[in-house]
């Protein structure tokens, strides 16, 4: 079993507070710290692609 | 008897891969499908089944069951199979924009592995609702209904739930065990996690089923905590916020020995639509493996979600 995700991250505390939002309710609300992004170098055929060559040759 | 590999060093010859299939609900073009695209990484071998499956995030659990059913059936030419879970899942400005995420899981699967599927401990639960969808090519996000899309999932769920155990009672029964299954039998769970908060509600949701089941089957269930809430109709419940409570006192024991581990991922990676069960079923793995709870004849409940809708529930044991 062999999992990518992308490297970039956003924290949900800081999201909070960029949208503005009452503290907390992405983080205790929704139970969530963070997301995980992709930039626009990715899309699913590279991420599907770097899981299966991973699995096969790791 | 199917079984699913996750050997830690695999060194795979791409020529033993007879099955490769991918789920997802992430296009980059709406005919040529992620899984050709993937065959640029098999050289030499054009002999190799599957496609790509699309139904929202139960995409990879459909080709997980495909390869769980070609491995056991009189076709299987004895090779692997390798089953791609693998989605972005980006949201309009709004509410669900804090569940967005992107991840993907491959996995082996094959004969003798270390996690085994029993076909007669799944169940599925199949309707038509419009809880979430992507109607404009033009957009990569969805139109989604998050309230009616949270009913949609707990009905899901109480369906295969109910059913997972009429299937594995039946199973088991044959085998002189009477033990009755009910949401603490697992000593794992993994769900389908658009956000954490969800997968714990839902887990609640098992112990309502669990007590109304009790009901029915004629015991007395005078002061059960959850006692005024088991002739009520099921839709009474949905939005009923003292209930809430109520099943997340009774469940919250479990639900933090059960989900900690399969969890750990996705509340920092976010929603990774059809990936989302197998990364947390790769979290689990992960942790539980290196603390040494994950031990043999563990049982691993599997709970995954797509809108649409489809689920399925099952168990995998170590």
């Amino acid at each position: 079993m062999e999992v990518y995700m992308p490297s970039t991250f956003v924290s949900q505390s800081k999201l909070e507070e960029h949208y503005g939002v009452a503290p907390g309710k992405y983080t205790i609300g929704l139970g969530q710290e963070g997301l995980g992004l992709c930039g626009d170098t990715e899309d699913i055929n590279s991420l599907a692609l770097t899981v299966v060559k991973s699995l096969i040759e790791k | 008897m199917n079984l699913f590999c996750d050997d830690h060093r695999y060194d795979i010859d791409t020529n033993a891969v007879g099955r490769l299939e991918v789920g997802t609900e992430t296009l980059v073009d709406k005919s040529k499908s992620t899984k050709t695209v993937l065959m640029s990484l098999f050289p030499g071998n054009t002999d190799v089944e599957g496609a790509t499956v699309i139904n929202a995030c139960y995409g990879g659990t459909a080709a997980l069951l495909n390869a769980f059913h070609w491995v056991e059936s009189d076709g299987w030419d004895g090779r692997y199979a390798i089953v791609v879970a693998a989605d972005i899942a980006a949201y309009a400005k709004g509410p669900a924009r804090p569940t967005c995420g992107a991840g993907a899981v491959a996995f082996l699967v094959g004969r003798d592995a270390p996690l085994s599927f029993n076909p007669r401990e799944r169940a599925t639960h199949a309707s038509h609702v419009w809880d979430f969808f992507k109607p404009d090519h033009s957009v990569e996000y969805p139109t989604v209904d998050g309230a009616l899309s949270q009913v949609c999932y707990y009905q899901a769920i109480e369906d295969v739930y109910q059913r997972l155990v009429r299937n594995v009672h039946k199973a088991r029964g044959e085998n002189g065990n009477k033990k009755p299954f009910d949401a603490e039998s697992p000593d794992f769970w993994v769900f389908h996690s658009p956000y954490n908060k969800l997968v714990q509600k839902s887990f609640g949701r098992l112990y309502l089923i669990d007590a109304r089941r009790r009901l029915e089957e004629g015991e007395n269930m005078e002061g059960h905590p959850l006692e005024e809430w088991l002739t009520k109709t099921i839709e009474e419940t949905y939005s009923d916020k003292t209930l809430e409570k109520a099943l997340k006192a009774v469940s919250a024991d479990a639900y933090t020995q059960r989900f900690k581990d399969s969890n750990a991922a996705s509340i920092k990676i976010g929603n990774t639509y059809a990936a989302s069960v197998f990364l947390g079923l790769a979290s689990l793995v992960d942790r539980a493996g290196s603390n040494g709870s994950l031990e043999e004849g563990k049982i691993i409940g599997v709970f995954s979600y797509g809108s649409g809708a489809l689920a399925s529930m099952y168990c995998l044991q170590v």
